[in-house]
């Protein structure tokens, strides 16, 4: 691991009641970049979280900012900004009370915070929102005054817990843009957290996949795509094609069934693997394979239709056409388009 | 509510608040079976509430407000030294035991240990324990370690008196606070910890402030109970350290002085009344604001350097306070002078006595008091119930007055309404004072009140959007009841129920009035047994006390299997 500017997280472990919750988990992102932790309900993302902010103690690893450890700092020292799944507003403090917070405790008088207090409020759209209570706010609004909240302190890192979770769609898209603006102009690191991969290629420029308390994954988003390697992977980004097929062997070759034919493995292997199938990669085609429609949805006027054969295998397949439920048609799949991953 | 006129958010709101809610509810049309149930609901508490409750009262009232009286009464120096004791001695004790309160929430509520269960009984059980068997266990405590002549004497002493409500009150502030404080998330004290406050500052500016609807609820019960306390006072503080509620008493029954002790009452009332007023005030203000962000919290906090330092001794205080006087008060019922043994036990249930004293009856106390305890329990919860009706009333017409008026029983005292019903229902054509069934009556009044308050916070979660839905899938009213409300409100009414049987079995000032001598309850038969000299009538009544507290913990275990939080009791 390079040192660089930014938050170095090494092969830290954390567990709560002695259940291990965290395995060797590693991560780095430098200033101005976003990384996305994504994974399941219940894989360890939030504990990372708390983790990284001091709210739990570490059984072993580190965690250091621009090259400094800070794993013996407490939680109110590290100056690490977090944003909560709820909010976590004071609801007995007003709007500005609530903004003002960090920067009290860093000493400052009321005079001296004033003016950044109005200048968090006007960064997140809430101008003349200073003497507001909490119990009247919007959820948007809530959630707009604990991000200038967590920014109010000038934190170099700010980590986000599935923030925008109870919001509706497009507000949520709205705040996702904004908080990566946010995060842009002022040179800040960003971790996020979610279980949705419409909101991480929104916000992310890198993704880190945890499962079971590891990362198993890291990269690019485009490098995700390209090479999901794990089938939960391929499941979390959308992929649904994915199935685990049974292996044969015959002469020394290991191989699986696909509708559109035996598909060979590369390397001899025992292991149980996944199968996928990308839409883009199945065509409509007359001497194909009879699938009946089951369910369509429209995506930016192209239709993914998923379809059902006659084995009970599903597919899903992406067109430009228009069908309805229940019609038949013919599809057809090349076998060297079928990938295979791995499963954990 | 503030509703911002400035600001680009004007438009329609994402999220309706609970004020929409309300509104939205308010505006439903009450059916004629609402009706029905509302206005018989209103008549019969209504009606009992007038006889056994307003005319005693208001009797009293009479008896002490002409002016010579209130000239005389008040114009005493003595009687100014009674209330500023009544009045500073329940402060103290309300702040002690706020902060000892808080102490073992804290622990109970934000740490996860071995035993916290058993910790968590250890601390209800003191809250459900007659006044005159935790009086009776600092007694024993005071005999046990000698404290007699020191500066910790516990007997006759404002300390006694001070350290026996905290003891006592202490459990009411756990129990309200911990069900309020687990169910906090600790995501504020997290934001707060994120944004640079250390552990201090973090309760300081941020958990207290949450906890305050609690800390209000608690504390203005915990005042009430110390302004009015009797058992405690009357045993403990043995009539040198006199309380209103002991002053009444004492000209009532001892100097037959009946207008002094109702101007004495008319005092105690009003303090009451402005305490509820004002208490009825902070709850507007600071009302529920986070009811509803419901998720226990359990966490491994960022380990600080004295948590454990903190769990260990706060786990080490309340076994020794909380526990000490419960076990020396057992030991002191087995002990007798030829060593440990059962034989008070043996006396109590057959009223036979080894001494040459006058023999108590205490199996028939015992008898008596189940009995009677058992039909306060049901008139309470009858009658708690059509409360409840009118307290949950969409109505803010019926809802408003009927949270007042099922407010008061709960604020006054028992030495209070046994002494109106002596003065009161007395007269030629109607002379019930002496009938026995006025007692389980005059101690079902004191526990309607948090019946009331239960089953109401209960009645208010039924939705009636699911009445509605159950209406239109073909239930009548009676079913929409039978299957709708009462599983809903089952656990309250179990709760409630069990509360008033526990109020009603260590009622002791009420009962105090009107308790005839062939007659006697088990609180009352302890009293007397205290004040007599004697081995044998000491471990009697201490076995006396094991029983009362048996009884009420059999009783109290019910409510717990319920896991009613009693959030909103005050």
């Amino acid at each position: 691991m390079t040192l660089h500017n930014g938050l170095i997280i090494e092969n830290l472990d954390v567990s709560i009641d002695l259940h291990k919750i965290l395995h060797d988990v590693s991560i780095d992102v430098k200033p101005g970049t976003i990384t996305t932790l994504l994974g399941p309900s219940g894989c360890g993302k939030s504990t990372l979280l708390k983790a990284i902010v001091g709210l739990l103690s570490t059984d072993k690893g580190d965690v250091s900012l621009n090259t400094k450890s800070l794993i013996s700092t407490p939680a109110h020292k590290r100056g690490i900004g977090l944003m909560f799944q709820n909010n976590a507003l004071f609801p007995h403090k007003n709007v500005e009370r609530n903004v003002a917070f960090g920067l009290q405790m860093q000493g400052k008088r009321p005079e001296e915070y004033e003016e950044k207090v109005t200048e968090m409020l006007d960064l997140v759209g809430l101008s003349g929102f200073n003497k507001r209570e909490i119990g009247t706010l919007s959820g948007g609004e809530s959630q707009r005054v604990a991000l200038a909240r967590a920014l109010a302190p000038s934190p170099k890192v700010l980590l986000l817990d599935e923030p925008f979770n109870s919001l509706d769609r497009s507000l949520r898209t709205v705040l996702l843009d904004e908080v990566r603006d946010v995060l842009k102009t002022l040179d800040i690191v960003g971790i996020h957290v979610t279980h949705d991969w419409d909101e991480a290629t929104r916000i992310a420029d890198n993704i880190a996949f945890m499962n079971q308390g590891q990362i198993i994954r890291t990269g690019s988003i485009e490098e995700i795509i390209e090479k999901p390697k794990y089938s939960i992977v391929a499941d979390l980004i959308g992929l649904e094609s994915c199935w685990t097929p049974e292996l044969f062997e015959s002469g020394g070759i290991t191989y699986f069934d696909t509708p559109w034919g035996r598909r060979e493995l590369d390397t001899p292997n025992s292991e149980s693997i996944a199968a996928l199938i990308r839409p883009e990669n199945i065509y409509e085609k007359p001497d194909g394979i009879d699938v009946e429609i089951q369910t369509k949805v429209s995506v930016y006027g192209e239709w993914i239709y998923k379809c059902r054969l006659e084995t009970g295998f599903i597919v899903s397949v992406k067109t430009m056409k228009n069908y309805s439920i229940g019609e038949k048609i013919s599809l057809y799949a090349s076998v060297e388009n079928v990938e295979t991953l791995e499963v954990l | 509510m503030h509703h911002g006129t400035s600001g680009p958010n004007n438009g329609p709101k994402l999220f309706y608040d609970d004020d929409y809610r309300r509104n939205s509810r308010s505006a439903l049309n009450l059916n004629n079976y609402q009706k029905y149930l509302t206005s018989t609901a209103l008549i019969i508490s209504v009606g009992f509430f007038s006889i056994f409750y307003f005319f005693p009262l208001g009797k009293i009232l009479w008896y002490g407000l002409s002016p010579e009286n209130i000239a005389m009464v008040f114009g005493a120096h003595t009687t100014w030294k009674v209330i500023w004791f009544t009045l500073w001695q329940a402060l103290i004790s309300t702040a002690v035991s706020l902060c000892v309160g808080i102490l073992i929430a804290n622990i109970l509520s934000r740490f996860s240990f071995r035993g916290r269960g058993a910790l968590s009984v250890l601390a209800t059980i003191p809250f459900v324990m007659p006044t005159v068997v935790v009086a009776s266990a600092f007694l024993s405590l005071n005999t046990i370690f000698k404290l007699e002549g020191t500066v910790f004497n516990l007997e006759g002493t404002v300390f006694g008196v001070i350290v026996a409500h905290v003891f006592f009150n202490t459990a009411i502030v756990v129990r309200t606070l911990g069900g309020w404080w687990g169910q906090l998330t600790l995501d504020p004290e997290y934001a707060a910890r994120t944004l640079g406050a250390g552990t201090v500052k973090t309760f300081f500016l941020v958990t207290l402030p949450r906890l305050k609807p609690a800390l209000i609820a608690s504390g203005s019960l915990t005042f009430l109970f110390t302004f009015t306390s009797f058992g405690i006072i009357l045993i403990l503080g043995s009539l040198k350290q006199a309380t209103i509620e002991t002053e009444i008493w004492r000209y009532a029954t001892q100097r037959i002085d009946i207008n002094t002790a109702a101007a004495l009452g008319i005092a105690q009332l009003a303090i009451v009344v402005l305490m509820l007023v004002i208490n009825s005030r902070l709850r507007n203000k600071y009302g529920t604001s986070e009811l509803g962000s419901i998720a226990v919290t359990d966490e491994k906090v960022y380990a600080t350097k004295f948590r454990s330092l903190r769990l260990y001794s706060g786990v080490i205080f309340t076994v020794l306070f909380l526990g000490t006087p419960l076990v020396l008060l057992i030991e002191r019922s087995l002990r007798t002078p030829k060593g440990y043994s059962f034989t008070y036990y043996r006396e109590i249930f057959t009223e036979s006595q080894s001494g040459r004293f006058s023999i108590f009856e205490t199996r028939t106390a015992i008898i008596n008091s189940i009995t009677w305890a058992l039909l306060a329990m049901v008139i309470a919860t009858l009658l708690g119930y059509l409360a409840a009706v009118l307290l949950s009333s969409p109505s803010a017409k019926i809802s408003k007055p009927a949270d007042v008026l099922f407010l008061l029983p709960l604020g006054t005292s028992g030495v209070l309404l046994g002494f109106g019903i002596i003065v009161t229902l007395n007269s030629s054509f109607w002379d019930i004072r002496s009938n026995w069934w006025i007692i389980p009556i005059a101690q079902a009044i004191l526990g309607i009140g948090l019946v009331a308050r239960i089953v109401g916070t209960a009645l208010r979660d039924v939705n009636p959007e699911m009445r509605n839905a159950a209406k239109v899938l073909g239930a009548s009213d009676a079913k929409v009841w039978r299957h709708v409300d009462l599983p809903i409100i089952s656990r309250s009414l179990v709760a409630g129920a069990s509360f008033s049987f526990a109020i009603a079995i260590g009622e002791f000032g009420a009962t105090a009035f009107l308790v005839r001598p062939q007659r006697p309850t088990i609180p009352t038969t302890i009293f007397n047994l205290l004040g007599r000299p004697g081995a044998s009538t000491y471990g009697q009544a201490m076995a006396l006390c094991v029983v009362l507290a048996g009884i009420t913990a059999i009783s109290i275990s019910l409510l717990d299997r319920t896991g009613t939080v009693i959030r909103d009791t005050a």
